[in-house]
């Protein structure tokens, strides 16, 4: 053995564990939503039974004791001998959460804590009581020790006598054996087993064939030979028996310390009696390397072919009988949802993320250079065929259509992460004391991995957040006339090309009174400064700033709501809080689909070339002489429809040129941002539409205001993509500084 | 000419751990991931030995006994079937559904092997 | 992030000269990823004044930083005749636009000495220290505090 393969199967099992332990959460949530179907509790089973059967093969000793007695209990409530009360599942959501954590640590190879396996274990088998007597489960710890659990001899129907009594030191064991038919229906060969206990050391094999009928009535399928060995006495009784487990009901099987084994005598040469003893040790020979071939010893063929006149009908039919096997049959029938998802699941693959990526980076390039070749024919002097250009528009569709299949891959229900945060939300009630639910809604919701990825962290400080800040204790909850139970809404929809997550909790809301006064208190604010109420309330994202007293242990760690929105800024994204007093806050998570690509429109702004995202432009207005007007110097509005809309003179605000003064020229984009603002970004003119390859500013530069990421044109020039909440913010703070 | 196993295990894991340690030890190895699998793809891979899995989805361990047994070719073959569960209830259903014997996981490579010459030799 | 270069041990390194004015610089040329001729950066918004913009590096986006603005010298007005040094420092790629290099050199880092407090003219934030070569003056860059991250998120 040169390389370990081991090693190979432990990355096999642990991508398995990832999907058996989601498999479970899902299961464990229908069964908790009473969306189960029949077979929920059956895959649920399986699952842990899974986990369970590689971690034995891994030695993984905690994981298999937990995985054991959870499967336990799991199979009285399949076998409707327990019912799934809500305790029950609270339970074994935990123990799922445990599986995770040891699953996690074997895989990091750390050791786990046993404490807690402890305590759920106990907290399971003490479901394991009451019904324990018709099956008492197998002591937790057995199938770790890496062994022999396997073999416990199952009693055998034979009567033993005084089969436990030591044998006799002397007399070696005379083993007699009579196969019946149904040995042979069972895919059992007596040659096999024969030959095991040569190997064992049997001195003497013989076969009685006296029973045997004439050879022209041999039935074909009835065995009628009687195998008679001499095992030496050193070996016991059941070691002798257990070569025989399997067949254990479809054999007569005697084993008897004899004085004088009587099959000892291989003189006897009539018909009845056969030595077998020259045939059987060349098999014998074969047997010792262990060369997987069939063996092929005469007398093999002896009883197959060997026969009784007829077949006893009773035999016949007992055969027939077990040859029905309902449950299964009615299994398969009663879940037929299940069937159509696995079938579908088993035509997936697995590719290595490097490689999507790398595809990714290729068909971004090739982006790029489609661009670049379209605007290099346009620069043509002379005009394009209609072939080429024909061409060039099929070269534009199919890149496209290859960049969002690509980009399909990489999209993932946002589910696991939600799930991720239902356990940030047990841990996070638990150790606050609070009475706490997550609903969860979208979870089907599609969005690129690495922002999933990227979006655990925040995700999992807001979570903690709203439920050690959001919501108040029981008692104050009670008090003021609330469901003691809390509730943490996580939901996650699609709106016009964006990922829109809430996370919302109806507890206490926002205290604007306090935060205000930290607010002032560290400075961040003046103290006669006239805030709204959501000005106030997203205060919380001001970096430094931080409502809780004492830094708690759980939302805490010197993180504060700033790093939150940092980082989902990083992802293309915004955060907003909006809070009602006494009943609840509400942070909103706008993200893109993907980090890799947008729709964008590329505009002129002076002699540069920028893009704005679609999803982000409501209409494209050319203004008329007497639609913008000038309130001040430093604002003007545009009238649409009735509506004055503020005006962001994007090349001003980002400090390209002075404010345009002729707007007759210009083009007004109308967006909207995150709160439902409207404004009207003032450019030069509008050049394209097209699928831009987003790059980000932040790792070689960090953060620009008015711009969220940068592009990269056709002619491999970079173009900034514009941000339009930022350069709200901007022109605001511009407006205000010009007013001082 | 090698023996041919098919392996029958919805956890991949299992069927790996299976597949390696029976390559190693000189056998031909065919895997499928549940009875269904399984029960299809015994004409072409003509196992001498099926190992089976109980508790799969589609059709379980019990499915695929009944299902070998009646193949018009195969149903004299031997059937060992894959548990954890070592209840004797359970060996007792597989037997009576026509298993040849059995392996209680975890199993070394000892045990798989010696359970694996009680039926093939 | 603190200054790994100790100054007293003596360690030849290899440098990557140029001049400024009548200035010589170097730079560690470990920390040199590439020299490439000059390419008009896209100007970038609320940049410091001596961040021309960034430009595309076969699809990295990099800042572009004038040298000679950024030691506190006039700005350069370049063309096509400049380089442009791209540097590699930690994980940030970012290049320095610069008038020619002139040469490779090896240098004894033992011999470093703080800049002189009476040089005028020059940002000393940005040297490591200076090493006597011929009877010239040789100003080691510290690409460390060139281009700080937080310069984009302070401007």
């Amino acid at each position: 053995m040169s390389s370990d393969p081991l090693d190979e199967i432990r990355v096999v099992f642990f991508q398995e564990c990832a999907e058996l332990l989601e498999e479970l959460e899902d299961g464990l949530y229908a069964m908790r939503d009473g969306t189960e179907t029949d077979d929920t509790v059956n895959a649920v089973f399986r699952a842990v039974h899974s986990i369970k059967g590689g971690a034995g093969a891994f030695g993984l000793d905690l994981l298999v004791s937990v995985s054991h007695q959870f499967e336990t209990v799991l199979d009285k409530v399949r076998s409707d001998q327990l019912d799934p009360t809500p305790e029950l599942l609270d339970l074994f959501m935990r123990c799922a959460d445990k599986l995770q954590d040891l699953v996690q640590a074997a895989k990091d190879e750390r050791d786990a804590d046993p404490a807690i396996c402890d305590e759920l274990v106990a907290a399971l088998k003490q479901y394991d009581q009451p019904a324990g007597a018709s099956a008492p489960p197998q002591p937790a710890a057995a199938p770790a020790a890496d062994g022999d659990v396997a073999f416990t001899v199952a009693p055998l129907d034979l009567d033993f006598g005084e089969d436990d009594a030591e044998p006799a030191a002397d007399a070696d064991w005379l083993v007699t054996f009579t196969p019946h038919v149904d040995l042979y229906q069972r895919g059992n060969d007596c040659c096999h087993l024969v030959s095991i206990l040569i190997d064992m050391g049997a001195t003497n094999v013989g076969v009685d064939a006296s029973q045997s009928p004439v050879w022209d009535d041999l039935p074909a399928e009835t065995p009628f030979m009687v195998w008679t060995l001499t095992m030496p006495s050193a070996i016991s009784e059941a070691d002798i028996r257990e070569v025989f487990e399997f067949v254990d009901g479809d054999c007569d099987l005697k084993v008897e310390q004899g004085e004088t084994p009587p099959a000892a005598d291989p003189a006897a040469d009539d018909m009845g009696f056969v030595p077998l003893k020259l045939d059987i040790e060349d098999a014998t020979d074969d047997d010792v390397d262990f060369v997987p071939t069939k063996l092929a010893i005469d007398v093999d063929e002896a009883p197959e072919e060997s026969t009784a006149p007829e077949v006893d009908p009773a035999v016949k039919a007992t055969a027939e009988a077990v040859a029905i096997a309902p449950k299964p049959e009615s299994k398969k029938k009663s879940a037929p949802a299940k069937q159509d998802a696995k079938s579908e699941a088993s035509s997936t693959i697995r590719v290595d993320l490097n490689r999507v990526d790398r595809l990714i980076n290729l068909i971004g390039e090739l982006v790029i250079n489609q661009s670049m070749l379209a605007q290099g024919f346009q620069s043509l002097s002379t005009p394009v065929s209609q072939q080429l250009s024909d061409g060039l528009n099929d070269l534009r569709q199919l890149t496209r259509d290859i960049q969002d299949s690509v980009m399909a891959i990489r999209a993932q229900p946002i589910k696991p992460l939600f799930r991720r945060m239902s356990r940030i939300v047990r841990e996070t009630g638990e150790s606050t004391g609070k009475n706490v639910q997550l609903v969860t809604e979208g979870e089907a919701t599609e969005i690129d991995k690495t922002i999933i990825e990227r979006l655990s962290d925040p995700l999992t400080h807001m979570i903690r957040n709203a439920v050690d800040h959001g919501l108040e204790t029981p008692d104050t909850r009670t008090e003021n006339g609330k469901e003691e139970l809390g509730t943490v809404r996580l939901t996650a929809v699609h709106r016009s090309g964006r990922v829109v997550i809430e996370v919302a909790d109806d507890g206490a809301g926002i205290n604007r009174k306090k935060v205000r006064e930290i607010a002032i208190e560290k400075g961040l604010v003046a103290a006669d400064a006239e805030l709204t109420d959501s000005e106030i309330d997203n205060l919380l994202f001001m970096p430094g700033f931080s409502t809780a007293k004492e830094v708690s242990n759980l939302s805490g760690r010197g993180v504060g709501m700033d790093v939150v929105k940092r980082s989902i800024q990083n992802l293309g994204g915004r955060v907003s809080l909006e809070s009602e007093p006494g009943k609840r806050s509400v942070f909103t998570i706008s993200l893109p689909l993907t980090l890799a690509v947008m729709d964008g429109m590329i505009v002129r702004i002076d002699d540069q070339l920028m893009v704005v995202s679609l999803s982000e432009i409501i209409e494209t207005i050319r203004p008329t002489s007497t639609s913008i007007q000038h309130l001040t110097p430093s604002q003007s509005v545009i009238l649409v429809r009735g509506e004055y809309v503020p005006i962001i003179d994007v090349g001003y605000e980002l400090g390209f040129r002075p404010r345009v003064k002729d707007t007759s020229e210009a083009v007004v984009l109308l967006s909207e941002t995150e709160s439902g603002d409207r404004s009207a970004l003032l450019v030069d003119g509008i050049l394209d539409q097209r699928q831009v390859v987003i790059k980000g500013l932040e790792d070689n530069y960090g953060d620009v205001p008015g711009v969220a990421a940068v592009t990269i044109l056709g002619d491999g020039n970079i173009a900034l993509i514009l941000d339009v909440d930022g350069l709200l913010r901007l022109s605001e703070t511009s407006r205000l500084s010009t007013a001082a | 000419m090698p023996l041919t196993i098919l392996a029958i295990d919805d956890s991949s894991t299992m069927r790996r751990l299976v597949q390696s340690t029976l390559v190693q030890s000189g056998y031909a190895v065919e895997v499928a991931e549940d009875g269904v699998d399984g029960l299809e793809k015994l004409d072409n891979v003509r196992p001498d030995l099926v190992i089976t899995d109980i508790n799969m989805p589609r059709l379980d361990g019990f499915g695929v006994i009944e299902g070998v047994r009646k193949h018009p070719t195969f149903n004299k073959i031997p059937i060992l079937t894959l548990t954890t569960e070592s209840a004797a209830e359970l060996k007792q259903r597989a037997r009576t559904a026509g298993a040849s014997g059995w392996i209680v996981k975890p199993f070394n490579k000892d045990k798989l092997l010696l359970a694996i010459k009680r039926v093939l030799g | 992030m603190s200054e790994d270069t100790d100054l007293s041990t003596s360690q030849s390194v290899k440098c990557i000269s140029f001049d400024l004015g009548e200035h010589e610089f170097c730079v560690d040329i470990m920390a040199v990823k590439e020299i490439r001729g000059w390419t008009k950066p896209t100007p970038l918004p609320h940049a410091p004044p001596f961040v021309c913009g960034a430009i595309n590096l076969r699809g990295t986006v990099l800042p572009i930083i004038d040298f000679a603005m950024r030691m506190g010298l006039p700005a350069t007005e370049p063309d096509e005749s400049y380089v442009t040094i791209i540097l590699e420092v930690g994980t940030q790629v970012f290049g320095i636009v610069v008038d020619a290099v002139s040469d490779i050199v090896t240098l004894d880092w033992g011999t470093m000495q703080r800049p002189p407090e009476l040089e005028m003219s020059v940002d000393e934030s940005c040297l490591l220290g200076i090493i006597a070569r011929d009877d010239s003056m040789m100003r080691v860059i510290n690409t460390n505090v060139l281009f700080p991250r937080q310069v984009a998120a302070a401007a």
